[in-house]
Order: C-alpha cells, then sequence, then structure tokens
C-alpha cells in the first residue's frame, strides 16, 4: 500500500450526524426530560434563558459521556448485536476522534454550566461523566455483576444537576428523584440483559444474568420492584408534589411491581421472555409518565401556587 | 509520488475525493455553527445576569443627576 493510500484511508470520512450519534442521543432525550423535572420542581425562581442553557449544558455533559463510554467500549461494542451499528465499530468514526470529542464536549459543557448557571450543578456535571465514563465503563462494567447497580447512579444525576440549577445545592428532595431511577435502573436493565444474555456472555461483561444465574437476578429484580413502588410515591411524601400526583404515581409503582413479579413468577418457562419484554417496555413507559406526572405537577404549582388537586379536593 | 525512504516528495498533494471533501466541508460547517451558538450563548447569558443591575445603576445615575 502506497503512503498516498494511507493518506486517503485516513481521511476521515465522518460526518456530523455520526458525532451527534456518538452522544447516544436516546439516552439524551431522557437525561434531558428528567434534569427539566429537576429544575422545574426546585423552589425558586427560573430565568427562561439560562434555564434552557443549563439544559443544553447537562445534556451535552451526558452526551460527552456516552462517546468517552463508546471510545472504551468500542472492542466489546463490536462484539454484541446491539451495540455493533455504533460509530466506532462500524468504522464511521475512530477510537482517537470519539476521545476527543468526548473529552472537548465534557470540558465545554462543565466550565459553560459552572459559569453560567453555578458551579455546585457544573461540579455534580463532572461528577457524573466522571462516574459514568471511568467508574462504570472502565472499572464496574467488566469487573462485577453489581455494575449497572452502582453504574446507575450516573444515569440518576440529571435530575439532582437540575436542582441544583435553581437552588445551588442538593436537598433531599432531589436525592428523592435520585432514588426513583436509581432503583428503577437494575429491574430494567436486567430485563434487557435477560433476553440479550448471549451478547453480554460473548463480550465477557459480567450482567447479573450470566454471573449471578437468572434466577438470582429475577429474585434480585423483585426487590427493587418492591422497594421502587413506596419511592414512587416519595415526591409527594416529602412535600413537593400534589397529593394525586403522589397516587398516580404509586400506582404506577405497583404496575412496575406487577410486571417484575410476572418476570419472577413466569421465571424463564416461557421461551419467547415476553414477561421480560413486556417489564422493559413498560420500565420505559414508567419512568417517562412518572417523571411527566411531577412535570405536570410543578408547571401547575408554579402558575397557581398549588399542586394539582392537593390533599384530594383540599 | 513515493522515495524509496516511504516520504512524500515535495510538491506532491493529496487529491481528495468528493466523499472526503463533503464530509470535511459539513464537519467545518458543524464546527463553525457550534462555535457561534457558543459565542452566543455567553453573549445572551452576560446580557441576562448583568444587565438588570447596570440598568438599575444607570437608573440610579439618573435620579442623582
Amino acid at each position: 500500500m502506497s503512503i498516498n493510500d494511507h493518506i486517503e484511508r485516513d481521511i476521515s470520512l465522518a460526518m456530523p450526524a455520526d458525532y451527534f450519534d456518538l452522544m447516544k442521543p436516546r439516552v439524551m432525550r431522557l437525561v434531558v426530560f428528567t434534569a427539566l423535572v429537576g429544575m422545574l420542581l426546585a423552589p425558586g425562581p427560573i430565568d427562561p434563558v439560562l434555564a434552557v442553557i443549563a439544559v443544553v449544558c447537562i445534556a451535552i455533559g451526558a452526551g460527552a459521556s456516552g462517546a468517552l463510554n463508546m471510545w472504551y467500549d468500542a472492542d466489546i461494542d463490536s462484539i454484541m448485536s446491539r451495540t455493533a451499528n455504533r460509530p466506532i465499530p462500524s468504522g464511521r468514526i475512530t477510537g482517537d476522534q470519539a476521545l476527543n470529542f468526548g473529552m472537548v464536549l465534557s470540558v465545554l459543557s462543565v466550565i459553560t454550566l459552572g459559569l453560567l448557571v453555578n458551579w455546585v450543578a457544573g461540579a455534580i456535571l463532572a461528577f457524573t461523566i466522571f462516574f459514568y465514563a471511568v467508574i462504570y465503563t472502565m472499572w464496574l462494567k467488566r469487573s462485577t455483576p453489581q455494575n449497572i447497580v452502582i453504574g446507575g447512579a450516573a444515569g440518576a444525576f440529571p435530575p439532582m444537576i437540575g436542582w441544583a440549577c435553581i437552588t445551588g445545592s442538593v436537598g433531599v428532595e432531589s436525592l428523592a428523584l435520585f432514588a426513583i431511577i436509581f432503583i428503577w435502573t437494575p429491574p430494567h436493565f436486567w430485563a434487557l440483559a435477560l433476553w440479550k444474555m448471549r451478547d453480554y456472555d460473548d463480550a465477557h461483561v459480567p450482567m447479573m444474568p450470566n454471573a449471578a444465574g437468572e434466577k438470582s437476578t429475577r429474585a434480585q429484580m423483585l426487590a427493587y420492584a418492591v422497594l421502587l413502588a413506596p419511592l414512587s410515591a416519595s415526591p409527594y411524601l416529602l412535600g413537593f408534589s400534589g397529593a394525586l400526583v403522589g397516587a398516580l404515581s404509586f400506582v404506577l409503582g405497583l404496575a412496575f411491581l406487577w410486571f417484575t413479579f410476572r418476570v419472577w413468577k413466569v421465571a424463564g418457562r416461557d421461551e419467547k421472555l415476553s414477561a421480560e419484554k413486556k417489564l422493559f417496555g413498560f420500565s420505559i413507559a414508567y419512568l417517562f409518565l412518572i417523571f411527566a406526572l411531577l412535570l405536570i405537577d410543578a408547571i401547575t404549582f408554579r402558575f397557581s401556587g398549588a399542586y394539582l388537586l392537593n390533599g384530594f379536593g383540599a | 509520488m513515493e522515495s524509496g525512504e516511504g516520504k512524500i516528495e515535495p510538491g506532491v498533494t493529496i487529491e481528495l475525493s468528493e466523499a472526503q471533501r463533503r464530509a470535511r466541508r459539513m464537519r467545518n460547517i458543524a464546527i463553525g455553527g457550534c462555535l457561534l451558538g457558543l459565542v452566543l450563548v455567553f453573549y445572551v447569558a452576560t446580557v441576562v445576569k448583568i444587565g438588570p443591575s447596570m440598568m438599575r445603576a444607570q437608573q440610579m445615575q439618573g435620579q442623582n443627576q
């Protein structure tokens, strides 16, 4: 191969859309949504311009950690069917390009959030990126079946960042929002892992079903779902959402428990694993609905000074 | 084109293919757009953050005169 061929081969064909894919847009959507809810629920005035800037910074920070994750995990991504088409394994972007992209976006998003909003929010964003890229991706993911349990914290931080953008602190309320996502993550992820076990096995990633067995995984999922039901109503119990939203959230938590119970009860006897697939689908709907309810309540409170049906008709 | 030691001879340039040229152009536009966006974000945020106090200072100056 001549040098010219080498250079031609090395000249990137990457389009901006490929870089955007590095940011895990679907994860970013959830991050934007939960951060926005955290922001609107927090007590204190919101400047709409700064709120938009804050949400964009949080989204870009999340995207940056996604790019760093794809850079480090390119070897196992190429083995698993679910991730084989990501920008690096498919050859659209090189590992170095992804690393540079992730690092630049991490620094820019944290500095912008810190300078323009506040440094508590900036610091939590920086910690979130560090936690996802280093603690989860580099350390836990390949070494312990508790990887997504602890790593789930990275996905749970965004509403906390949103809250900190308004208050400049971390209150018990934002910890409750954190806890909902944190406890939701294991049953959500393991439902997927139960029917993608082969993939994780091939990539030597010690996901709970491969490492501890399906029976133990299903039992653990049930335990998390039991915890999640009362946690779903915690915003009402802590006084930062109304009774109607609290009751509906609790019902959603019970529905989550029911779907998880089905997974535990059927225990893989159904070869199609439809209980697991249903739980995975419902878990996404659950998180969206819980935060959508809180969003409606937060907006109602900001406009009228009262939550939806506070105290059931009070 | 290529010397015996594996170096490109002076005066030889690399011709980009149409796809490479197009991808580079799109990346440049995207980077330019992002930089412009960042400038706008800092400009607007500065106006939002210090604008009201500057207005107040001007009003007080007007009252004192």
